[in-house]
């Protein structure tokens, strides 16, 4: 099952104009919804964030009037769509279940971009967020439990996802340089690389964008530390994703990309969703997708002469991005990788690291003083007599990172000491 | 010899071999012979600012050092990573060691007077420096691999700005 959007016709722009209640979409009834309609939910709202941002930054660059004439009507029909599809979520959902939501969006997301990455490297890009996410998420449900909210988080999620600690938030804070990554070229990457990056940009974007303005939403100091301490390594995400992206495109080229994935992922949500009615509404955005891809073809080939043919592949898309668990894939990358660090744009276990990097005297700042992510647990633990967690496939794979395993021998938590008995010295 | 005659040798020695490295730089259009290049090329840095992070008492020699460190160990670090992707599959790992000519003006600093030891530095900053402007700005216009162009187009302004800053502490210190 392939699919190829530039050989299909979608909806002329002048058609695409709604009024304010066709915009104003009935939500769905949280009670009933499946976890992953809300996750398709939420990451297109984030991908036609991403539509709005990039076409206005194109605009501020450019000093063509007839393009930013095109920019300006297609992104009007893009910020229509941004409502259509984020009007979808019911004011019944608390910030704090919306955001259990959106990791559970960023666990499923990046569990299948990185299972269907075709490049080693990129595969470990994102492999090593993965388990950052997956770790907000355990966080995040503890805090769940802990503010009284009406709903357990496995509610949310349908225990489609497992809840368990991943490489603890605590060791996530590093040095801003060792978010850098290396870019793929389009000239040289699979296209389905580059719709992976350009998906999962959109969508830590829109997560770090929730948590910079609804974190500070609860009253409690602990839940706005932890969503601020997340925040944080959210701007790290996006970091490490962009810099993945070709940087030498032209402003057109990326357009043209851009568009191209929205079909793609408007055309993946066709193809898994079980509601009809929201089923409509992703064919109708696919529609209009299809009409702002070729517009953004034309311009391509009017300024610059180059047929968007020339970079995109001739049999289309190959299958659709579906939202479905990732269970054993997940523990797997625990086992495998869950002591690593960053250097630059390496990957290593933090062992590996020398003894007076970088990361040390980051962590040394940003943690003096207590840290949100490690305190939400021991507030959990103290309240109830035990963590939230919900481990479905069995124990952690991680002995250490077990409820009653013995977290100081934990490799990150033992360099930590180390490097502390070092400073001391 | 005597030891400002030796000195003086030594340098005729490395700026000849700066020369040929050079002009051996501004053709390196293949991939393998690239890599190979810019890994010796960020060895030779590491070690010599390392040895100038030792020797030298002049803070704004000690700070050129630091940066070089720093900045070539992140070129390694990205060439590394450059080469696991499938992009670049089929070229040679880098080497592990300087080659001879850099070898030698490892040696040649080494060996260099306390009181000539920053200007031996900043002389061979300035070879080694022309060299990787040259090598970057070739194979990012020329190079046969696209993510390797990718990362002389990347690593170009960088080396030009420490040249920039080579060049200017030349004529202070």
């Amino acid at each position: 099952m392939s699919f190829n959007p530039l050989k299909e016709r979608g909806i002329p722009l002048e058609k695409q104009l709604r009024n304010w209640s066709e915009l104003n979409s009935v939500p769905y009834d949280t009670r009933d919804v499946h976890p992953y309609t809300r996750c398709r939910v939420i990451a297109m709202n984030g991908i036609e964030v991403e539509a709005v941002i990039n076409s206005h930054q194109f605009s501020r660059h450019t000093a063509d009037t007839g393009i930013k004439q095109q920019l300006a009507l297609v992104r009007r029909i893009e910020q229509q769509q941004q409502k259509a599809v984020n009007w979808l979520i019911p004011a019944q959902e608390s910030v704090l279940e919306v955001t259990i939501g959106y990791e559970q969006v960023a666990v499923d997301l990046t569990a299948w971009l990185a299972r269907h990455e075709p490049d080693p490297y990129l595969k470990k890009v994102y492999e090593f967020a993965l388990l950052e996410d997956f770790d907000h998420l355990y966080r995040y449900a503890d805090l769940m439990d802990l503010m009284g909210e009406r709903r357990k988080a496995e509610e949310i999620t349908g225990d489609l996802t497992e809840i368990c600690p991943g490489r603890p938030t605590i060791f996530e804070h590093r040095d801003p340089r060792d978010e850098l990554r290396r870019p793929m070229t389009l000239t040289a990457a699979d296209t389905q690389s580059v719709m992976n990056a350009i998906t999962i940009v959109s969508a830590e974007q829109q997560t770090m964008n929730y948590y910079m303005n609804f974190g500070n939403r609860p009253e409690d100091p602990l839940a706005r530390g932890l969503y601020l301490e997340i925040a944080q390594i959210e701007e790290q995400h996006v970091s490490h994703y962009e810099s993945i992206l070709d940087p030498t495109l032209s402003w057109l080229t990326n357009l043209v990309l851009h568009e191209y994935n929205e079909c793609w992922l408007y055309w993946s949500c066709m193809q898994t969703e079980a509601d009809n009615r929201i089923k409509a509404l992703w064919e109708l955005h696919l529609g209009m997708e299809i009409e702002h891809l070729r517009i953004a073809c034309q311009m391509l080939r009017e300024v610059e002469g180059v047929e968007a043919e020339s970079f995109l592949p001739a049999q289309g898309m190959p299958e659709p991005m579906m939202f479905e668990p990732n269970k054993e894939y997940v523990r797997d990358v625990i086992s495998r990788t869950i002591d690593w660090t960053s250097y630059d744009a390496q990957f290593l276990p933090v062992t590996d690291l020398p003894p007076d990097h970088r990361y040390f005297e980051y962590q040394r700042m940003v943690n003096a003083g207590g840290v949100p992510s490690e305190q939400v647990i021991d507030r959990h633990r103290a309240e109830f007599g035990s963590e939230y967690r919900r481990e479905t496939e069995g124990a952690h794979p991680t002995e250490t990172l077990r409820e009653d395993g013995d977290h100081d021998r934990f490799s990150y938590h033992e360099i930590a000491a180390r490097a502390h008995e070092l400073e001391e010295v | 010899m005597a030891g400002n005659a030796k000195n003086t040798l030594d340098k005729i020695t490395d700026a000849i071999g700066g020369t040929a490295g050079k002009v051996g730089a501004s053709m390196t259009n293949e991939a393998g012979d690239f890599v190979q290049s810019a890994a010796i090329g960020d060895l030779y840095e590491i070690t010599a600012g390392k040895l100038a992070l030792k020797r030298s008492r002049d803070e704004t020699v000690r700070s050129l050092a630091r940066k070089m460190v720093d900045d070539h160990t992140a070129s390694t670090h990205h060439m590394m990573a450059a080469l696991e992707m499938n992009e670049t599959r089929g070229v040679e790992p880098p080497p592990q060691e300087l080659d001879a000519r850099r070898q030698t003006m490892i040696d040649h600093l080494e060996q260099a007077p306390d009181d000539t030891f920053d200007r031996t530095y900043l002389d061979q900053q300035a070879l080694a420096h022309e060299e990787t402007v040259s090598l970057m700005r070739n194979y990012s216009m020329s190079g046969d691999n696209p993510q390797l162009r990718s990362l002389a187009l990347g690593t170009l302004p960088v080396v030009e700005r420490h040249l920039e800053h080579v060049t200017r502490l030349r004529a202070e210190v």
